[in-house]
């Protein structure tokens, strides 16, 4: 797997599509990964290393993560990624369907870097995409593994 | 013998006749018979116990013989020539002139009774004898006088005063009448009490008759005590006996109780028939009063449901009601004492008996449940409550006891118990289904807010990408026909939010505090007015009394009733808002007014139900969700609401909170 600078973990290919195609218009030469849920997510990451200990095989500059996710949710996700020392200084946002203010505490309680609700209109969609990939990849100074 | 002596020397006559002198031959014919006499005389005169004194008429003793001796103390030698005045005491001398000058008129004074002083100075009681000595020519020259020391008879007959008087007094003091009867006379006497009792006037001599005593008594009584009488004078003895008589002074009805007895004189024959009587009415009528009172309380004991008894101070139960018997099935014998304990169950009758024990000693009342057996051995539950009856001492006279079977009552109690440890859990089954469902509601609607959200998503987007895309070929309409797609798919979003912010309501907890409606209501409408600054909007807003709410839902309340209000009054100029309170009864009622386009109250029955609307999107936007929510609220809150409106002539919503509010 190639260097990458976000890794999208979405289910829904529509909305994988959108966000791609978002932000492609805004960061053309931004490389995004998508995974379609948590297990593969890992894999992506880890590889065979324990993903509770191990350190992450690929490293993107932001993970964007959706919550409602088959095989392993996206709060598993983030907690596992979260308490793993060699994981736990990615940026991970949350980009879900879901205002839940449940999901917004749990979310920020197990380290989410930002909780984004995904707007229903596409026109607001894409330019929170737009926004997003702006303020993370270019604003946003990050830290270098 | 000094006396004889001197009668010899001078001859006397006695009583007016010569002494020893023949009647037939007065003058003394007869030397030797005189003499003869004369020594006669003096012996007896000599061996008298009695004082024979005589003395002349100047009071001078001329003779005193041994028996004067005896009784005065003083020898013939000492008081032969002196005066017999010392013999009498100072207050009395008088009497000595009175004696001689009936003496000087020839006359006797007889059984004179009175005091005489002796030697050693004592008063004796005296009885004086005194006639004239008349010489041979008839002349009184002289006084015979003979004392007698009566003070042992004047003692008998002061004791025997003495004695009558304590008897009157007695009989006055304990109102008992004596009465004797002597057979032989057949003369019936009556104290001045046995006059008293049967009321009637004492007669002079207190003779009464038996007939006067007979008419009074009761006739129902009279064959009895007649029969009485007769057995007494036949056989003796002595008896008791209570007999009722009618008053002769006011007719009362009387009760007698009488003592007979008799009587007997010397020969062994009854000769008298003694009686007493005592007027014993008040004591009648007390006993009477007495056993009236407790036959009262024995029907009111046999009649009250509860079995009662009562205990002497130290706790042996002397007497049961019949409810007892009944009840226990147990007779008077088995129950004396302590019998009582057979018919309480052994394993709680220790605990009954250290409860009664202490009860006992301190005087306390005491009050416990516990079991008695019943006559068919089943055990019935009894709530007891024992009183001490104490005396103004503060001691205990005795204990009057109740049991209450409170069998029945035990058993509904149990089973009230029961019940509700029933309702209890079929409350508990009840809220964890509701508990189930809640989560299961919550399951849904967050299941809803994922997944149908995406593909609507999905559709806005990709007629969105089609529309940019494929700009140029399209005709007007199809690109029309694109923007419907997303529009509606857009409109869906906001009916599935509208969806569930209506279902948040319905598990959402209200938390309950003081809030002041006046500040959120002015909060609510700036931040309303943020929004949609241009329209021109008046509002006033009253000072709203503070109430119990949850400030979140409440405010809640207000937004939606203020953006209806200032939505359907567009187009006013200007749209005017008034929020107000009323007092209603004991209600606070709070309400949103408008001017704006108003509602046939023809739907009003409509106006609340989900995604029901009164006026088309073009018109007025909206998902039909507000006032759904807004009435769930306030239906949480323990409210009411309604509408009041007409067609273009505004809407006025009221509501109620329930509950407390600070009016």
């Amino acid at each position: 797997m190639a260097e990458t600078d976000i890794l999208l973990v979405e289910d829904s290919e529509d909305d994988a599509s959108f966000f791609t195609h978002a932000l492609a218009a805004a960061q053309p030469s931004a490389q995004t990964t998508v995974a379609r849920d948590g297990v593969e997510a890992l894999l992506l990451l880890f590889g065979a290393e324990n993903p509770e200990r191990g350190v992450p095989t690929i490293c993107p500059r932001i993970i964007v993560l959706d919550l409602k996710l088959p095989r392993m949710n996206g709060l598993e996700l983030l907690r596992l990624l979260k308490t793993n020392p060699h994981s736990r200084s990615i940026p991970v946002v949350i980009l879900s369907s879901s205002k839940e203010k449940r999901d917004l505490v749990e979310s920020y309680q197990l380290g989410a870097n930002s909780y984004l609700a995904k707007p229903m209109d596409f026109d607001e969609f894409a330019g929170l995409v737009r926004t997003l990939g702006r303020y993370w990849l270019e604003c946003n100074l990050l830290q270098k593994i | 013998m000094a006396v004889a002596k001197k009668l010899k020397r001078a001859p006397v006559s006695v009583n007016g006749r010569a002494v020893g002198g023949d009647a037939s031959q007065p003058g003394g014919k007869a030397p030797f018979l005189d003499e003869l006499a004369a020594v006669r005389l003096a012996a007896i005169v000599e061996s008298s116990n009695e004082a024979i004194i005589s003395k002349d008429l100047k009071s001078i003793i001329t003779t005193w013989n041994p028996g004067a001796e005896k009784i005065f103390g003083y020898s013939a030698d000492e008081m032969v020539g002196t005066s017999v005045m010392r013999l009498i005491p100072a207050d009395r001398q008088g009497e000595e002139a009175d004696i001689l000058s009936k003496i000087k008129r020839g006359e006797k004074v007889d059984h004179f009774e009175t005091l005489r002083l002796t030697k050693d100075g004592r008063l004796i009681d005296s009885s004086v004898t005194a006639s004239p000595i008349k010489d041979a020519t008839g002349r009184i020259v002289g006084v015979s006088s003979i004392a007698r020391d009566i003070t042992e008879r004047k003692q008998a007959e002061r004791a025997l005063i003495d004695s009558k008087e304590r008897m009157r007094l007695a009989t006055e003091a304990t109102r008992v009448g004596i009465w004797e009867w002597n057979v032989l006379t057949n003369l019936v006497t009556w104290d001045a009490q046995m006059f008293e009792i049967y009321g009637m006037v004492p007669t002079q001599d207190g003779l009464a008759t038996y007939i006067t005593w007979r008419n009074l008594v009761l006739p129902e009584d009279l064959t009895q005590e007649e029969a009485l009488l007769q057995e007494t004078i036949l056989w003796g003895g002595q008896n008791v006996h209570e007999f009722r008589i009618q008053r002769a002074d006011n007719q009362e009805c009387r009760h007698i109780q009488a003592v007979l007895t008799t009587r007997k004189n010397a020969t062994g024959q009854v000769e008298w028939l003694v009686g007493t009587n005592l007027d014993i009415t008040e004591r009648k009528q007390a006993e009477a009063a007495l056993r009236a009172s407790e036959e009262r309380f024995r029907t009111m004991a046999n009649c009250i449901p509860q079995l009662a008894w009562i205990a002497l101070p130290a706790g042996d139960i002397v007497w049961y009601n019949e409810r007892w018997f009944e009840y226990t099935g147990t007779t008077v014998e088995q129950m004396q004492g302590w019998g009582w304990q057979s018919v309480h169950d052994p394993k709680v009758l220790p605990q009954v008996m250290a409860n009664w024990k202490a009860a006992l000693e301190t005087g306390r009342p005491f009050e416990m449940e516990f079991p008695l057996r019943g006559r068919d051995g089943q055990f019935r539950t009894f709530l007891t409550r024992i009183q001490p009856l104490k005396n103004a001492e503060g001691q205990v006279l005795n204990w009057f006891g109740t049991n209450t079977d409170v069998e029945a009552l035990k058993a509904a109690e149990q089973k009230v118990q029961n019940l509700n440890i029933e309702l209890e859990q079929r409350v508990a089954v009840r809220t964890a289904e509701l508990k189930k469902a809640n989560e299961e509601l919550e399951a849904f609607s967050y299941s809803i807010s994922h997944d149908l959200r995406a593909p609507l998503r999905a559709m806005g987007g990709f007629a969105r990408m089609l529309e940019s895309q494929l700009a140029g070929p399209l005709t007007p309409e199809a690109q029309h026909s694109l923007q419907r797609i997303r529009e509606n798919a857009t409109k869906m979003g906001q009916l599935i939010d509208g969806l569930l912010d209506f279902s948040a309501m319905n598990w959402q907890p209200v938390a309950k505090k003081k809030v002041e409606p006046a500040d959120l209501v002015r909060a609510v409408f700036a931040e309303i007015r943020a929004e949609e600054a241009q329209q021109p909007v008046e509002i006033e807003i009253a000072q709203l009394p503070p109430c119990e709410a949850d400030p979140k839902l409440l405010k809640q309340v207000f937004v939606n009733l203020l953006s209806n209000a200032v939505k359907y009054s567009r187009g006013r100029n200007p749209a005017v808002i008034k929020v107000g309170w009323r007092q209603e009864k004991n209600e606070c009622v709070y309400f949103v007014q408008d001017n704006g386009a108003g509602f046939s109250m023809e739907y009003a029955g409509k106006l609340f139900h989900v995604f029901h609307r009164l006026h088309s999107a073009e018109q007025f936007e909206g998902t039909g969700v507000g006032l759904a929510i807004v009435q769930r609220i306030v239906q949480r809150h323990g409210g009411r609401i309604w509408a009041e409106a007409e067609v273009g002539r505004g809407a006025t919503f009221h509501f109620t909170l329930g509950g407390t509010h600070y009016g």
